[in-house]
């Protein structure tokens, strides 16, 4: 093997280049070579190189530890960066609190007749990770024609992929419902049958030909004509996610149609059974009876998981 | 001392590499081009992963409180700060403060949800210890089950753990309800220090203990769970609360809703038990079962509203 012994070496630039002073001693396994002055005298080094913006005017300075998980690197302004976990309200310590699940916004959507909302996978797949639901909607409105007394609302169960739960057949119980304008008590107990909670008696949500059968939360316009805000629904869908068997827990509603008809203000309960439908649900479905595109308002599902479940 | 000059050395038979023609400055390291040219380097501008993946560095340094985010490209970029959709400007709306999953941490007749979480309220909490701050409370439970039936109430506790009512005569509430049996019509005053939740039974054992959640035989069961929402003003003169209750009781027939607002009587009635008030302000309110069953089923929450000077996490 040749070898040349020199001490330094030097490109031949006429002098302008650096001497560069050879190592004079090994390193350790994985170290790098680096000049320890400004003239180019080589060491060792197990130190790594700064990480820098790309206009390398700063130097991007990390924490000393992360010791948690979930944490979001915001920076001082001068490439120093801390370490800060995002607040997130409806969590404590180890516990979480309910949880946006999915939300339809039919002034900025196209009307459909039926709305689905289901679980993000991203948070679970597994049905009996989710206690509870809770359906929040507000100046819904169906766009509809007539005076179709009878019109409906209704909740039906619904996996994750948005297919109903069960194939039907199956029974619940109506509680009785409570009519604010009356003060009254209506309807029974009897059984219902079908995979449908239907949240109302005999609401109109709609019932004048003149009303528009699209949004009119934006529309200035003051008339007669825009009273479509009457005879919409706002309420509460809450249900306990039991398995379906024979066997379910409360549901409740509270819901309405408003002023066009003040008998429709009313509340109404469940109980009982969807015998045929089994597992748990993944999400919920509102629709009606005659299918009638929904065609304003806002629907939201929460979802309550078990702990541990969404972080 | 001996120096080599000479443009490029070579290992006999292998890669021949050119010297560098710059100074370097301390600590650069030697790096090449990859064709044998030797230069200097100082710092980094991307990182890579074991498998090779290069995460590139944001061109420029990004203003105070942005946090580095990635664009979907393999470069960094700054991004605003997550941001607390419960906060705006230094004020807050409410906050998940406990919860207590039954389903999960098993049967117990009483339990305690306090505005501190659920650290015990007389250490340092997310939410400090001074009891001043909560000006507001809200319930909400789901699926909540028991092993028998009755009454299910809250008592309101300070944070030293004691109840806040010294005795009934103190602590008297007007209580007017409806419920969808009833009508509005029922209505009437109850000399405690509770909140009760239901007017009348809160379930009955058609499940026996068996979970509905997770039930899977084929016995036909009706709901014996009670779900509900309720708010509190805890004010120490004049507390009142709004809530209302779903659940089922001895059959498939009554009283299964009830929507019910208590205050202090003074409210109410222009005489009565005298200025009502609360002894101290609570802080955590246990869920008790004073018939003896346990809470089998369900979870409860309580979210709490602060003051604006008080102490929220995050």
């Amino acid at each position: 093997m040749s070898r040349v012994v020199v001490n330094q070496l030097q490109h031949n630039t006429g002098g302008s280049a650096p001497a560069i002073t050879w190592l004079t001693a090994d390193g350790s396994s994985g170290q790098k070579v680096k000049s320890t002055d400004t003239a180019g005298t080589l060491g060792f080094t197990s130190d790594d190189l700064p990480i820098k913006t790309q206009d390398g005017n700063t130097t991007m300075s990390f924490p000393n530890s992360l010791s948690a998980t979930g944490m979001s690197f915001v920076d001082n302004g001068s490439g120093v960066f801390t370490a800060t976990a995002a607040s997130n309200p409806f969590t404590i310590n180890s516990e979480q609190g309910m949880r946006l699940c999915d939300r339809v916004d039919l002034t900025t959507s196209s009307p459909a007749s039926t709305i689905n909302l289901t679980v993000p996978i991203a948070y679970t797949t597994t049905g009996s990770n989710v206690l509870g639901f809770d359906l929040r909607f507000y100046g819904l409105r169906m766009a509809n024609n007539s005076n179709n007394n009878g019109e409906k609302i209704h909740v039906t169960q619904l996996t994750q992929n948005g297919s109903q739960l069960g194939s039907g057949g199956s029974n619940y119980y109506t509680s009785q419902r409570y009519n604010l304008q009356n003060n009254q008590v209506s309807n029974t107990y009897s059984a219902q049958t079908g995979t449908r909670f239907r949240l109302n008696n005999n609401s109109d949500t709609y019932n004048s030909s003149a009303w528009p059968i699209t949004s009119i939360f934006a529309d200035g316009t003051v008339s007669s004509a825009r009273r479509g805000i009457e005879g919409a629904y706002y309420g509460q869908f809450k249900m306990y996610n039991a398995y379906n068997a024979k066997t379910a827990a409360s549901r409740m509603v509270y819901t309405s149609g408003s002023s066009y008809n003040d008998n429709n203000e009313e509340f109404t309960a469940f109980q009982g059974y969807v015998d045929s439908s089994p597992g748990h649900a993944m999400g919920l479905s509102l629709g009606n009876g005659s299918s009638y595109n929904f065609c304003d308002g806002l629907v939201e599902l929460y979802a309550y998981f078990k702990n541990g479940v969404v972080s | 001392m001996s120096k080599l000059v000479v443009n490029q050395i070579q290992y006999s038979g292998g890669a021949t590499y050119t010297l560098p023609t710059s100074n370097p400055s301390a600590n650069d390291q030697l790096k090449t081009d990859g064709s044998g040219a030797l230069g200097w380097s100082g710092n980094l501008t991307a990182i890579k992963n074991a498998n090779g993946q290069v995460t590139n560095m944001p061109t420029q340094v990004g203003s105070n409180g942005q946090t580095l985010q990635s664009n979907g490209s393999g470069t960094l970029a700054y991004g605003g700060a997550p941001t607390n959709p419960m906060k705006v400007g230094s004020t807050y709306g409410y906050y998940l403060a406990d919860r207590y999953e039954v389903i999960t941490s098993g049967n117990t007749q009483n339990f305690v949800l306090s505005a501190g979480g659920t650290g015990q309220p007389s250490s340092a909490t997310p939410f400090g210890t001074n009891d001043n701050y909560p000006i507001g409370y809200y319930f909400q439970w789901l699926g909540l089950g028991s092993t028998g039936s009755g009454n299910i109430r809250i008592q309101p506790l300070a944070q030293n753990g004691n109840p806040v009512s010294g005795s009934y005569s103190q602590n008297a509430f007007y209580r007017g309800h409806y419920n969808e049996q009833q009508g509005l019509g029922n209505s009437g005053t109850s000399y405690n220090e509770y909140f009760n939740v239901n007017f009348t039974g809160m379930q009955t054992q058609q499940g026996n203990n068996t979970l509905q959640f997770t039930d899977t035989g084929s016995t036909t069961r009706w709901g014996k769970t009670a779900m509900g929402e309720m708010w509190i003003f805890p004010g120490v003169s004049y507390p009142q609360y709004n809530h209302w209750v779903n659940y089922s009781n001895t059959s498939n027939n009554a009283y299964k809703t009830t929507y019910c607002h208590m205050w202090m009587q003074d409210v109410m009635q222009s005489s009565g038990q005298g200025y009502e008030y609360l002894t101290q302000t609570p802080w955590q309110f246990e869920w008790q079962n004073p018939s003896g069953a346990q809470f089998n089923e369900g979870v409860a929450e309580l979210y709490v509203l602060m003051a604006d000077n008080g102490t929220y996490p995050g």
